[in-house]
């Protein structure tokens, strides 16, 4: 039988090889693909995001954990779209125009997708503009901004005010987050979210969605 | 009085073993031959380099409520920079993993591929860093070399827009390939900038005024003044 538990655990350790053959195998008896990819895929994310969170593990092992979720999610995927399973929402994220660090900004993708959201990623040097433009291509309910210089941080503002003048204020959700960023800066600009680590936007992330659905 | 530039250009002997243990290479074992090739690629293409001089401060006031400090014709500003107050000399520097492999296409790679090649270059910039200090130490006869960097600590310590000053005081940092963006971001980004100097007076730490208190990089406890 295969064995969910498994599956989450391997994930924890990054062993994308091991995680894929498991997937793979608990398809072949007949286990549903969501049932796969909420407590086997989804679970081990969760875990290693908490432990995060809570300096238990570091940057490398969240790497090598998401690697192994993309290596499930490979296989798993055909599957979910055949069953119809339900995306629970799209999140359009960046790192903004003159900036380009994205180690920050990949792990809070990595985390939202192990939340089970669809990530849109725009890359790094993206202008206010286009997070608006491409949130609106993919009816995504939030937009992710992230900034590790408190010359680039000034760009989010930007953001809320392209997000305002679309009209599209309370519909998309602004989160924003990066090493010199603050609540009192969030406050500041009319963001609507921040949060200082990748757990905690995904989880805030997951609950936006969940809210405005 | 202005001085001519210096460039340092020590070989790069990355160690794989440190490499490996970055990467967590125990779970890569279905990539191994990609990390390897990586390894070696960079490990040959790499050159770090770093650029310094010796530039002598003219002149120290307080601006505003901010201490400032005149060398050759920039005035810097920042907190920080009360640090400096009876301090004559002082090395502005930039140091860099080297430019070689930021047009590297990682394409046909795996996708933790940017990370490790993020690795070997921070072991780049290390191996840079510490021949720049070295030669501080016996070239200048600095007992402790300290460095304070535009941006570094909490905001207002020595803002960041200050690095194109530090840049005008070095004058030629293109030979050693570092460029400074509008928004004050060097590239390659495993790239150092400051202004190093000794004093038995002080014993300055930058990360000691960042406000992120369980920050895992940090280095030195938390203090709240200069
Ligand atoms: C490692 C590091 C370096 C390394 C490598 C940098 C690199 N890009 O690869 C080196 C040594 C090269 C370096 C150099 C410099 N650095 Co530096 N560096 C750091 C350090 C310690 C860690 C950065 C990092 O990779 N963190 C890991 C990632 C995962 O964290 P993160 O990006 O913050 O992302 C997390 C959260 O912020 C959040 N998050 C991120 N994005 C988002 C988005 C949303 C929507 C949300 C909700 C959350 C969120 O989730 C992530 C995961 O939990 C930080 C301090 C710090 N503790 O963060 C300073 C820091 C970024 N550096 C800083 C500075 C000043 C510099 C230099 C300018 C110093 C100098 N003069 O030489 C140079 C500039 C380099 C350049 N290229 O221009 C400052 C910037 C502050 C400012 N004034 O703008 C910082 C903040 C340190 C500080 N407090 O002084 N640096």
């Amino acid at each position: 039988m295969a064995d969910m538990k498994a599956i989450s655990e391997f994930l924890q350790k990054g062993r994308a090889k091991d995680v894929k053959e498991l997937v793979q195998k608990a398809l072949d008896e007949g286990i549903g693909p969501q049932e796969i990819l909420e407590q086997g895929l989804l679970d081990g994310m969760n875990i290693i995001g908490q432990k995060f969170k809570n300096n238990e593990v570091f940057v490398p092992e969240v790497l090598i954990a998401a690697r192994a979720m993309n290596g499930g999610m490979e296989i798993l995927k055909p599957h979910l779209i055949s069953a119809n399973v339900q995306d629970k929402g799209t999140v359009v994220i960046g790192t903004v125009k003159g900036d380009l660090h994205d180690i920050g900004k990949n792990l809070v993708s990595m985390m939202m997708k192990g939340k089970g959201l669809q990530v849109v990623d725009l890359g790094t040097d993206v202008p206010a503009a286009r997070f608006v433009q491409e949130a609106i291509a993919h009816n995504a309910k939030i937009i992710a901004c992230s900034a590790l210089l408190t010359t680039t941080m000034k760009e989010m503002e930007q953001v809320v005010k392209a997000v305002d003048e679309a009209g599209l204020r309370g519909k998309i959700r602004v989160m924003i987050g990066g090493a010199p960023v603050t609540d009192s800066f969030c406050r500041s600009i009319n963001a609507d979210r921040y949060t200082p680590d990748a757990t905690s936007a995904a989880e805030a992330a997951l609950a936006f969605c969940q809210n405005i659905a | 009085m202005s001085t001519d530039s210096i460039i340092l250009h020590p070989e790069f002997i990355p160690s794989f073993e440190r490499f490996a243990h970055t990467i967590r290479i125990e779970a890569l074992d279905d990539v191994r031959d990609q990390v390897e090739q990586l390894f070696a690629v960079a490990s040959e293409r790499l050159k770090p380099a770093a650029i310094l001089r010796v530039a002598y401060i003219d002149g120290f006031s307080t601006e505003g409520e901010l201490p400032a400090v005149h060398i050759e014709g920039q005035d810097f500003r920042g907190k920080a920079l009360s640090v400096l107050k009876d301090i004559h000399r002082v090395i502005p520097y930039v140091a860099t993993c080297g430019t070689e492999m930021e047009s590297f296409d990682l394409g046909g790679f795996d996708f933790l591929a940017p990370y490790w090649l993020d690795a070997i270059k921070l072991q780049a910039l290390g191996t840079a860093r510490k021949a720049l200090f070295d030669y501080c130490r016996t070239k200048y006869g600095m007992g402790k070399p300290m460095s304070l960097n535009p941006g570094s600590g909490n905001v207002d310590i020595w803002p960041i827009q200050e690095q194109q000053k530090l840049f005008n005081l070095l004058g030629e940092t293109d030979t050693i390939g570092v460029r400074l963006t509008e928004s004050s971001l060097m590239i390659p980004n495993k790239s150092i900038s400051g202004l190093i100097f000794t004093s038995p007076a002080v014993d300055y730490e930058s990360c000691a005024y960042c406000e992120r208190l369980d920050c895992p990089d940090r280095r030195v406890p938390y203090r709240q003044t200069l």
